[in-house]
């Protein structure tokens, strides 16, 4: 096997393992969207990344936590509606790291790849970071399983039981701030979030409880995203939506089964 | 004494400019039973949302005794319908339970053929057991219900209140119900809280039933009620 193609299936693999478990908690909390919006910002934090001399992984984790946190305030003021609010950021998010980043990136900056994925340009120090960042966000969702389930399934049950509510719903925006770090490369900004809400979608037919809808959830994304790398480099297609389009079959041909709903 | 498990003290809480509770001071001791009644609005549900410190109030504060252990059954529970969640699992999110107590309190709740169904195929009253069964597997030495019997027809009701009196009883639990079932409240309470934006009258049910302020709030219902009452005592129906 090639170099780049080795890389890319380590590193696609260690995020499907991060986005499949975590997407499950964005399907259950009703949060594409949101993700959607997180990840439109990434961009800018690629911009930022760039201007700054901070580096791409640290531009978009910090631009990716800052919108995140001024979407909460802006949701906690009530004045609009949550798809409007989300709206209204996602698309600001995506032209200004439009503008910025053809202010900042030069000549040479492969747009193309930051939106639609490009898995020649993942580098060894990506694959360390894809997987520092699976660490971590393996290690958050283990220890606070059972509060974060309890708070998707009930705020009001999960408060008065003495959970901080402010602290996980910053904890849950820092992971997917986090998540969305480093799946830029492989899926792009605009195809993230399918990697976050279909395994979930898919694995909500077969799981009976909530640790096997994470588990298969990443079984589903780990299949999808090996059948989209083998297109994409087979047939020179773009990568990302290699990848959504496995997904989209799998996704129909879930549908399709005779379902058992629990 | 009785030990004081959580205080009120001036709670006060503001809607825009609508003055939802106002100046709401009371105490609930250990082994009490204590029901919560008032008109629609009249801001019972806030108030157990400030005891239970899901809302911040403007003004005023909750004490609550080092030794509480707290059970909730809030009003509307909808359980988030995308996770497949048994009976079961919900009982043992979060907190940490014996198999040998949590079947005890399956027993008790009448949920043991429950356990291994889907959460959100449960009807109402299934779900007002379960949720009761919840609060029990913690402990509890008082237990919050916000409206446990709305949903239920007269028989589940009858079934879910004879529960509420047998663990208050048998488990030396205090309670806090919020009820609109005035036969009820009258039966089995030790204490009445009629609260409408502040707190109206407050003590035993009996001379609750005397106080002007309760009659004027209750007077639709108070002609029936008293009917019932009158009943016990004079079984003559012709004149």
């Amino acid at each position: 096997m090639e170099d780049f193609i080795f890389r890319a299936v380590i590193a696609a693999i260690g995020i499907s393992i991060i986005a499949g478990s975590l997407g499950c908690f964005v399907i259950w909390k009703r949060m594409s969207y949101f993700s959607e919006s997180i990840s439109h910002s990434a961009l800018l934090g690629v911009a930022f990344g760039l201007a700054s001399g901070l580096g791409v992984h640290f531009g978009l984790i910090i631009i990716g936590a800052l919108f995140a946190a001024l979407i909460v305030v802006l949701q906690q003021r009530k004045f609009l509606s949550n798809d409007a609010i989300l709206g209204i950021f996602s698309h600001i998010a995506l032209s200004l790291g439009i503008v910025v980043l053809s202010i900042v990136g030069g000549a040479n900056t492969n747009y193309f790849g930051l939106l639609f994925g490009d898995i020649l340009s993942i580098t060894n120090t990506d694959i360390i970071w894809v997987y520092v960042v699976l660490f971590i966000i393996a290690s958050l969702l283990i220890i606070f399983w059972q509060r974060l389930l309890l708070l998707t399934l009930n705020e009001d049950l999960a408060v008065a039981q003495g959970l901080n509510q402010s602290f996980y719903r910053l904890l849950f925006m820092l992971m997917i701030a986090l998540a969305v770090s480093v799946s830029v490369q492989i899926v792009g900004v605009l195809l993230i979030t399918s990697l976050l809400i279909i395994p979930p979608a898919i694995a909500r037919v077969f799981a009976s409880t909530p640790v096997s809808m994470v588990f298969q959830s990443v079984a589903v994304s780990i299949l999808a995203v090996i059948i989209g790398l083998s297109l994409s480099m087979h047939y020179d297609l773009a990568t990302g939506p290699s990848i959504v389009i496995a997904l989209g079959g799998l996704f129909i041909l879930s549908q399709l089964l005779p379902r058992k709903l629990s | 004494m009785s030990e004081v498990l959580i205080s009120a003290n001036n709670v006060s809480l503001k809607h825009n400019t609508k003055s939802v509770l106002d100046n709401v001071s009371f105490d609930i001791k250990a082994g009490e039973f204590i029901t919560l009644i008032g008109p629609n609005g009249a801001g019972k549900s806030s108030l157990i949302k400030i005891l239970l410190g899901l809302i911040k109030p403007d003004s005023g504060s909750i004490k609550k005794s080092k030794n509480i252990r707290l059970g909730y059954t809030p009003q509307k529970f909808i359980p988030n319908e995308f996770i497949p969640i048994s009976v079961i699992d919900f009982l043992k999110l979060n907190q940490k339970t014996s198999i040998d107590f949590l079947l005890k309190i399956s027993k008790l709740t009448g949920i043991e053929v429950l356990l291994s169904s889907s959460l959100k195929d449960l009807s109402g009253g299934e779900m007002q057991r379960v949720l009761l069964a919840r609060a029990l597997l913690s402990k509890p030495n008082i237990l919050i219900l916000d409206e446990p019997a709305q949903n239920l027809d007269v028989n589940g009701q009858m079934h879910l209140y004879k529960l509420i009196q047998d663990i208050h009883q048998q488990q030396e639990c205090a309670i806090l119900m919020v009820s609109h079932d005035l036969h009820r409240v009258m039966k089995e309470s030790t204490q009445v809280l009629c609260l409408y934006h502040h707190i109206c009258c407050m003590g035993q049910p009996e001379s609750i039933l005397q106080d002007s302020s309760f009659n004027d709030l209750f007077a639709d219902q108070m002609d029936e009620l008293m009917a019932t009452y009158e009943h016990h005592h004079n079984h003559c129906h012709e004149s």
